[in-house]
């Protein structure tokens, strides 16, 4: 419940913040290769994210949305990161020849199914928690609004788990 | 539509740094996911086919006092049929913690003596799917009045000369309680006419030629009992000696070089095809102990440290078999003159006190300037019984000779070493 509301308190502070520092809105869409770490084994499903902020002064607000493409298993389990919500605060470096460096930090909603035989795991659960990212973002040529993108993300971190993700993807600045 | 605001930085920068921190103490409950962990390693375990099926407890029906410590193993089969030592994998629970507890080793604390139920307390080990075995232990200071003792390697017949062997018993208390295949509490000495030596955990060490009973005591406190066990040579075979794992028939060291060697046999093949080490039992000898001194006894039992250039043989003995090999020592040593301790002649102690003697053999080479010999020199207390003394890490270059005073003893003696035809004295004031 803690949880929950201290997510919303920040999810209204940032809104707040878009809505009156508001200046340089985008959008973007990745393709993330996943990385499910736990006991040692690794399941690699897939996603979709989509992902809308706005930037000031190299600082950006950005909330991400993120849907699975593919589930992939460990042994008989399967894996599926079926949803995940994150809200980040984004620190840009100076664009230089088009080139710029991210670091986000924020707050991930990660809703993960794993499903098997009766004797193993079957559940949908949240794990929720601190995210962070890095990437770096190029602007295409002759096309300076939108950038490829390519960044790693760690959605989840715990003493038995980790969610983390290497994503390529879009940015459109309007 | 976007309009353009200057935006504070600073407080920017703030508002990131505190939502940084509440961020960071926001992580979900890992329960669900350390549940998902266990039935990701069950899977693990299932694929390859080592799941654990059977667990069995060993240690177990002994008893302890408050503050002792014992640890207790564990061995499963697993879904492949193949066993294997499970004691780390087991999560360790016991039945009354205010009594003993268990770590996730295995390793049982006795806390406090219990006279209820005979102070026993239930060790359970469960594997990760659950498998469990339980032992159970008990703590109390309740006197022994009975011991068994028996055989426990081999549990039957004779033993084999030189190979190691052991005994262990069953103790019956006066609560009742009888602690199983234990060698708590228990001292043992075996009969002097023998070569037999037994240690404190109940392993005896046998050498002799021929066929040899022995009686060995185990007591506790005012109760004993004796077995007699019968050490018999004639099932071995070969001996060798062994300097790191490998058998060598030659072997070159220098002047002031130390070198560790073991001994191992083999009995009849019919027997064992099995290789033993027996440097417990085995005796070593030095062909000329002029050439290369040998640690006899102790933890560096078959040190040997070159001392004088020459050619001779280092050979083991055990059980009326006897193997050799040939020893070169290179170098200089010529001895120029014997020094104990520091030179001085005079040394006054306290009563009641030690005192280290060190023997240093000091050379013309520039090389090797000295030697530690004082493993290897005959020490002599000339008669007098103001000191007991013996020799103290053997084996290593901080070998000394250590005198005790006898209790509230005070006067003089002389103390005399004997290397190489060279003698060195000091006289010893107990003030």
């Amino acid at each position: 419940m803690l949880k929950t509301i201290t997510a919303l308190l920040l999810s209204l502070a940032m809104l707040a913040s878009f809505k009156s520092f508001a200046d340089t809105p985008y959008i973007g869409i990745d393709y993330i290769l996943g990385d499910i770490d736990i006991s040692s084994e690794n399941a690699e499903p897939t996603m979709t994210a989509f992902r809308a902020g706005v930037s000031n002064n190299q600082i950006a607000f950005e909330a991400q949305y993120l849907i699975s493409n593919n589930s992939d298993n460990i042994y008989r389990m399967e894996f599926d990161l079926e949803k995940s919500v994150g809200l980040f605060t984004v620190l840009q470096s100076e664009t230089m020849s088009g080139f710029r460096f991210d670091v986000s930090l924020g707050y991930a909603m990660n809703e993960l199914t794993v499903s098997g035989p009766e004797n193993t795991y079957n559940s949908k659960d949240e794990y929720n928690g601190f995210a962070w990212g890095v990437s770096i973002q190029q602007e295409l040529p002759f096309f300076d609004k939108a950038q490829v993108r390519l960044g790693y993300q760690s959605l989840y971190k715990d003493s038995d788990l980790e969610i983390t993700g290497i994503s390529l993807g879009l940015t459109y600045q309007f | 539509m976007f309009k353009h605001i200057n935006f504070p930085r600073q407080s920017a920068l703030i508002a990131l740094c505190l939502s940084g921190f509440l961020l960071t103490a926001c992580d979900s409950d890992s329960t669900d996911s350390a549940e998902l962990a266990r039935a990701v390693e069950l899977e693990r375990l299932r694929a390859t086919g080592t799941i654990i099926e059977t667990v069995t407890i060993h240690g177990g029906q002994t008893r302890l006092t408050a503050s002792e410590t014992h640890q207790l193993s564990a061995t499963g089969v697993d879904s492949n049929g193949d066993t294997r030592d499970i004691t780390n994998e087991l999560t360790w629970t016991s039945s009354d913690e205010a009594i003993a507890k268990v770590n996730s080793k295995g390793l049982v604390t006795a806390i406090a003596n219990s006279t209820v139920n005979q102070g026993i307390v239930t060790i359970t080990g469960t594997t990760i799917n659950d498998m469990f075995n339980e032992t159970e232990l008990s703590v109390s200071d309740v006197a022994a009045n009975a011991i068994e003792l028996k055989q426990k390697s081999p549990e039957t017949g004779n033993i084999f000369t030189c190979i190691d062997a052991s005994v262990d018993g069953n103790v019956t208390y006066e609560d009742g309680y009888i602690s199983l295949n234990t060698v708590r509490g228990m001292s043992f000495s075996v009969d002097d006419m023998t070569t037999a030596k037994i240690d404190d955990k109940g392993n005896i060490f046998t050498s002799s030629a021929e066929i040899e009973n022995t009686i060995i005591t185990a007591s506790i406190g005012e109760i004993s009992d004796q077995l007699s066990v019968t050490a018999d040579p004639s099932s071995l075979n070969t001996l060798a000696i062994l300097r790191n794992d490998e058998t060598i028939s030659l072997i070159s060291l220098d002047v002031g070089d130390r070198l560790v060697f073991n001994a191992q046999a083999t009995l009849l093949s019919e027997v064992s095809e099995e290789s033993f080490d027996i440097d417990n039992s085995v005796a070593w000898q030095s062909g000329n102990a002029t050439v290369f001194g040998i640690t006899a006894d102790g933890e560096n039992k078959g040190t040997i440290l070159g001392l004088k250039p020459g050619i001779t043989t280092l050979s083991a003995l055990c059980g009326g078999k006897k193997i050799s090999a040939t020893v070169n020592v290179s170098g200089e040593a010529d001895l120029d003159e014997l020094q104990i301790n520091d030179g001085e002649t005079n040394i006054t102690i306290s009563k009641n006190t030690t005192l280290d003697l060190t023997l240093l053999a000091k050379y013309t080479s520039e090389t090797n300037s000295s030697l530690n010999v004082s493993e290897f020199a005959q020490w002599s207390l000339n008669g007098s019984e103001l000191v007991s003394a013996e020799i103290i890490k053997q084996g290593t270059s901080n070998s000394t000779y250590q005198l005790t005073t006898a209790k509230d003893a005070t006067g003089t003696l002389i103390v005399s070493a004997i290397y190489d035809g060279n003698t060195e004295s000091v006289i010893i004031t107990i003030e």
